[in-house]
């Protein structure tokens, strides 16, 4: 079959499975979305009586006493529809509504910061996997400490010293909200300068990562006979670093980043959560902690959709750039 | 950087006239790896740290002991102060060193076992069990991990709670990642002729991928342990941040969560804020520094590379001794070779 | 939903659009900041994550304009014993036997859309609730009769005197607008109310209210109120280090000290949750272990060092607690006589612990910890991840209970878990914090957690008495204060005794200290916040129909 093809329906297969498993693991789930929304009215001090129970239970739809496939069933019936049902924390706000205000802010922050961080990291690492021994790889044991340095933890002290100490830059949020989100000058100035110490302190765990993983395939693919041979040959080391070692030792990093790119998503949680940033983490992690199954299924398929598309992508362009992978089929 | 210590130069003076007959004699010996300044930091950080994590928390006093003094600096009696309610900060941070510790080793095995076993063995074998591995791979790569703590955490009973079952968690859904990495590798190894012909040769299948496949792979599935330890460790920091962590045990991450729940850091309170964090930073940035080392020793290109640097440079100096015009490295290595 | 539904949100949705445009517009010309200045107050009521927008009243999910757009009838002040404040009404009354409540409403009120509110409004509302029992929260089912423009009077089958307060505290909605619109599904976009402030704009990060210069009690001063989304307590806490809004409730570091450290701000503490070791107590319903014996539960009351606590726990900002719950000092004047310790020791009496236990037949054992019949005296709290507040107070109480001898661990589990294990009863012990009523009279509390109809056998998910009380006395006395009127002390004390004598005696929820409500305002800029002299509303900000009352009374400086 061919290789394409191949790919494609496997990809349909993964799809079908994750999906499963996004239906099964909110009905997992300890307690019910109507006692967690009491509760967590009656800690905004309002009070709850037996009534007030009924009267959720009743909106909310409550406890469903269908059999599971039943669920089930109707589960993939409206997702073929793109419906994704009603999240309960913001009802009656439809899930997709509630996911598609928030997308925007995570896709644009840590993409961002994503490919700047490899795009940066895999260059370095190329430049110090080549000459290694030069000042260059001193820079490695800092960029380690960087990447093993918590991601919070880091944001936590950069917010200290930059915004709150020096009073460079915001402290919290997306953008000054007194202006209106739209492609005017004034808001993306104001969105960048809220967003640079978000993307900053992505940037910053993240490059090690790659800048390492980079220079150990680069030392390792330096070894390798067709580069004595190419030397041999008598070629320019820049091409020979270009045509020749780059190409083969970033096929990893390519793979790499289709895994990151997947989760851009899920990873933010945390840096959003230090930031108040308006992103797709709030969200989710509000969703775990009010049972708000249908929004947390929701974020779970964007994440899903997003690994998997990445993945292939890479796959496709993996049979592009090393078609040894291609032979195989 | 190669006379930072003196202490590295003998094994490579050893090594030197040793060198055209290192295959011979490779054996045991040569998977020592060789003393370099960055390994000896790395070392001395992964030793300190562990050690640390051992030994400390038999030396000090109950971690969660209140005492009414409230929030202090580091005094005579608390050498790392303690927290707003009067808990000895070194107390704490060597019982979450330890937990951390245990989280990290745990995931760390579980995950390189997993991840090595699908993305290796399914590489290899390809056809069907190759897409069935891939497709199980790709499923664990999309389960978000912190609904799935919460889930299982829902289903263990309380008493075995905590530490493992985070672990496990991380483990889980952090294997998928590096088989990801494995797999790619594999399936070039896998093209290679010296394999093709161990094939043709009737060799079984695990003996080839032992003894012509692995050792291709050590230094990824080495750096891929390293990181998942690390990943580990931060993920549970992560986790723990947002509340959802190894609850009932202390690590690193619980430590750090109480103290940004205690406003540490707005209170100025470095003492208490800060130790937990480096402590994870230092033990990462000590792994990565070994892994470095770990990797020349696994694939001996590595440390031949390193030393033809070395030789390179002592030839360059020689020539510049010499008031020579500088050449070409590349062309020294040659003539080296 | 409807395709005639669909296109009016869409053309709704539109305006707002077009209005947050203009809007922005003149926003952009007058070039003010996020930060706080001049008229706008900036508060943060402790949202976690972007707001979805929802202003109808009905909705769970709503996201403010109780209150602020939507009045009710009556304000009730919970902080204090005092009379309703009149809002859309002016006076009430009940008839002899409580069947029927008499409303005055005031005659010269406009919805913000300029149509007239009158008494068909009110009944429409009532009817409203009545026919939708999905939002039907309170449970009414009167019959609402408009007898003129300005009268109207609810009727119900049985006495309803302790439901005025829920009932007056309704949220009115416009007749002309809500007749068309689906009550349970509408997030009322442009909401349209009689209050003091109208929805400027709406985004997920930040909304705007503007004050109504219609509005019939003098347009406020404040004339813009903003509403913030951060991400927590921790957020909230470093945007009033950065100054970037006005008012929060909740915790900030060294909070004794606020003045000190934020010349601009101020702390004000308020007292209305008591915080106690809730217990799985009836073994005639299925409760297990030592928390069982009544004598256990009373020896953990006289083992905790409450001042330590407090410091340690707390911050210094709870305050005592009555054993029978009622708010010290506000309802000290509904406590029993016959109660002799009306107010928790501050301090530990372990001896007197160790004496209660002794005398119901608990043996010390070789380790320091009590035991009978084989059982040792060792309990476990649930405590939920990350309240770190109560898992300090836990362990604090686990030292200071290791003095009188019973051994005490804490267990965290996620807030889902931690509900669900108390609602079903398996747990032994859960920190926890009750709750008041519409108002301030202890007979809510009495009837959300000590009436029996609110409990269940252990397994089956029980109402707000997860501690399984049950008493036919104090049930019956519960019964006979619903036919009372709220004002009538000499009739209903004798019922409050009873209760009270059997919520000593059985003590179901071990009382710890009264929680505080801290909230930290903006003095430089603003003026008139509530305070001892004057308390006119519960201070948080997160409390709509308080909130409400303050913005109208907050005065900008300067």
């Amino acid at each position: 079959m061919n290789y394409f093809l191949r790919k494609l329906s496997f990809y349909a297969v993964a799809l079908w499975a994750a999906l499963t498993l996004n239906f099964a693991i909110p009905r997992l789930l300890p307690g019910n979305p109507v006692d967690i929304l009491l509760a967590k009215l009656q800690q905004r001090g309002e009070a709850v009586t037996p009534e007030t129970r009924k009267a959720y239970a009743l909106l909310l739809g409550g406890d469903t006493s269908d059999p599971l496939w039943v669920q089930y069933w109707d589960y993939l019936k409206n997702l073929a529809r793109g419906d994704l049902g009603v999240s309960v924390s913001y009802y009656p706000a439809k899930v997709s509504d509630v996911i598609l205000t928030s997308l925007p802010w995570t896709v644009v922050l840590v993409g961002v910061a994503t490919i700047i961080a490899a795009v940066l990291g895999v260059l370095l690492g190329a430049i110090v996997g080549w000459r290694p021994g030069t000042w260059l790889d001193s820079l490695i044991p800092s960029t380690t400490l960087l990447a093993a340095v918590p991601y919070f933890w880091l944001a936590l002290i950069l917010v200290y010293l930059l915004a709150r100490v020096l009073g460079w830059f915001p402290l919290q949020g997306g953008y000054d909200v007194v202006l209106t989100p739209g492609w005017n000058g004034e808001f993306i100035a104001s969105a960048i300068q809220y967003g640079f110490l978000p993307a900053l302190t992505i940037v910053l765990a993240s490059i090690g990562g790659w800048l390492l993983g980079m220079r150990n395939m680069m030392v390792s693919t330096l070894s390798e006979d067709y580069i004595l041979t190419a030397e041999a040959k008598g070629l320019s080391p820049r091409k020979i670093l270009r045509s020749y070692a780059s190409r083969n030792a970033v096929l990893p990093s390519v793979a790499g980043f289709a895994i990151s790119l997947g989760f851009v998503v899920s990873g933010s949680v945390i840096t959003e959560q230090v930031f108040s940033y308006p992103g797709i983490g709030g969200r989710l992690l509000g969703a775990v902690t009010n049972n708000d199954y249908a929004l947390m299924q929701g974020v779970f398929l964007f994440i899903t959709l997003a690994v998997l598309g990445a993945n292939l992508l890479v796959d496709l362009l993996y049979g592009l750039i090393d078609p040894r992978t291609r032979a195989r089929a | 950087m190669t006379n930072l210590k003196p202490a590295n130069t003998t094994p490579v003076a050893d090594a030197d006239p040793a060198a055209p007959a290192a295959p011979a004699r490779s054996g045991w010996r040569s998977l020592l790896p060789t003393m370099t300044p960055w390994l000896a930091i790395g070392l001395a950080l992964v030793g300190g740290i562990v050690l640390f994590g051992l030994i400390a928390p038999l030396l000090v006093g109950d971690p969660r002991q209140i005492r009414d003094q409230g929030l202090t600096p580091p005094s005579a009696e608390f050498w790392l102060g303690t927290t707003q309610t009067g808990q000895d900060v070194l107390a704490q941070l060597a019982f979450a060193t330890r937990g951390s510790l245990q989280i990290g080793l745990l995931v760390g095995v579980l995950a390189t076992v997993l991840s090595a076993f699908f993305g290796i063995y399914g590489a290899y074998r390809g056809k069907f069990l190759d897409d069935a591995f891939s497709l199980f791979t790709n499923v664990f790569l999309v389960i978000p991990g912190l609904p799935l703590v919460i889930v299982i955490s829902g289903f263990v009973p309380r008493e075995s709670r905590g530490l493992w079952t985070i672990a496990v968690v991380l483990a889980v859904t952090g294997w998928a990642a590096s088989a990801r990495v494995l797999h790619a590798q594999t399936l070039s190894v896998r093209q290679r002729d010296y394999v093709a012909a161990s094939q043709v040769s009737g060799e079984r299948p695990w003996r080839v991928i032992v003894v012509e496949i692995l050792p291709n792979l050590l230094p990824v599935i080495a750096s891929q342990f390293v990181f998942a330890v690390i990943a580990a460790i931060l993920g549970e920091a992560g986790l723990s941040y947002i509340g959802l962590g190894a609850s009932n045990s202390a690590t690193l991450g619980t430590m750090l969560f109480y103290a940004q729940n205690g406003f540490a850091l707005s209170l100025g309170a470095w003492w208490w804020f800060v130790p937990p964090g480096l402590m994870i930073a230092l033990f990462g940035t000590g792994l990565s520094l070994v892994n470095f080392s770990i990797d020349e020793v696994i694939n001996p290109k590595l440390k031949n590379l390193r030393q033809h640097r070395r030789r390179a440079r002592r030839a360059l100096r020689l020539e510049r001794e010499l008031a020579r015009a500088s050449r070409r490295t590349a062309a020294v290595k040659e003539t080296d070779r | 939903m409807s395709p005639k539904n669909a296109s009016r949100r869409r053309a709704a949705a539109a305006l707002a659009g077009a209005a947050v445009l203009g809007l922005a517009l003149t926003a952009c010309s007058g070039g003010s900041g996020s930060s706080s200045s001049g008229d706008t107050l900036v508060v943060y009521t402790g949202q976690a994550g972007d707001y979805q927008v929802n202003f109808n009243p009905f909705s769970p999910t709503k996201i403010g304009g109780m209150g602020t757009i939507f009045e009710s009838l009556f304000f009730y002040n919970k902080a204090e014993v005092r009379d309703p404040e009149p809002l859309l009404g002016t006076e009430e009354s009940w008839n002899e036997d409580g069947t029927v409540l008499s409303v005055t409403l005031r005659d010269d009120v406009q919805w913000t859309d300029g149509e007239a509110f009158t008494a068909d409004d009110v009944v429409f509302t009532f009817d409203l609730l009545k026919a939708t029992p999905a939002i039907n929260g309170g449970g009414y089912d009167g019959t609402a009769a408009a007898v003129d423009d300005t009268h109207v009077t609810l009727t119900f089958a049985t006495p309803m005197f302790t439901k005025a307060p829920d009932l007056l505290s309704t949220p009115i909605v416009p007749e002309h607008l809500w007749k068309d619109i689906d009550p349970t599904a509408d997030v009322v976009e442009k909401p349209v109310g009689t209050g003091a402030f109208t929805l400027k704009e709406f985004k997920p990060q930040a909304y705007t209210l503007e004050s109504n210069p219609d509005y019939w009690g003098g347009e406020p001063k404040v004339k813009e109120i903003r509403y913030l989304s951060l991400s927590g307590n921790q957020a909230g806490a470093d945007a009033i280090a950065a100054g970037t809004i006005d008012w929060q409730t909740g915790p900030i570091p060294d909070i004794q000290n606020t003045h000190e450290n934020f010349p601009d701000y101020d702390a004000y503490t308020q007292w209305q949750n008591q915080m106690v070791l809730g217990t799985c107590s009836n073994p005639d319903l299925g409760c297990e272990g030592p928390q069982t014996d009544p004598a256990v539960r009373k020896a953990l009351y006289y083992a905790m060092d409450r001042d330590q606590l407090n410091s340690l726990a707390f911050m210094d900002t709870a305050n005592d607690v009555s054993p029978v719950f009622t708010l010290t000092p506000s309802q000290d004047q509904f406590v029993s006589p016959a109660i002799e310790e009306p107010v928790a020791s501050p301090t530990a009496q372990t001896d007197t612990a160790v004496q209660t236990l002794e005398a119901a037949g608990w043996a010390k054992g070789s380790d320091g910890i009590y035991e009978k019949d084989g059982e040792r005296l060792a309990l476990t709290v649930e405590v939920v991840t990350g309240w770190t507040d109560y898992i300090t107070a836990v362990d604090t109480i686990a030292s200071q209970a290791k003095e009188a001898g019973i051994e005490i661990t804490a267990a965290q589990s996620s807030w889902n878990e931690w509900t669900d294990k108390r609602l079903k009863g398996e747990f032994e012990l859960a920190i926890d914090s009750l709750w008041q009523g519409p108002t301030a009279d202890p007979y809510y509390l009495y009837n959300y957690f000590f009436v029996s109809t609110a409990t269940a056998q252990v397994g089956e998910s029980a109402g707000n008495n997860y501690a399984r009380f049950s008493d036919p006395d104090v049930d019956a006395a519960l019964a006979s204060l619903s036919s009372l009127p709220l004002d009538d002390v000499a009739a209903r004390q004798p019922y409050f005794d009873t209760i009270q004598a059997a919520v000593w005696e059985d003590m179901p929820y071990v009382p710890i200290m009264t929680g505080g409500t801290t909230s930290v305002w903006n003095t430089a800029e603003f003026t008139g916040w509530p305070s001892d002299e004057d308390l006119y509303a519960f201070p948080a900000v997160w409390s709509a129909w308080d909130c409400a009352e303050i913005f109208k009374h907050l005065e900008p400086r300067g």
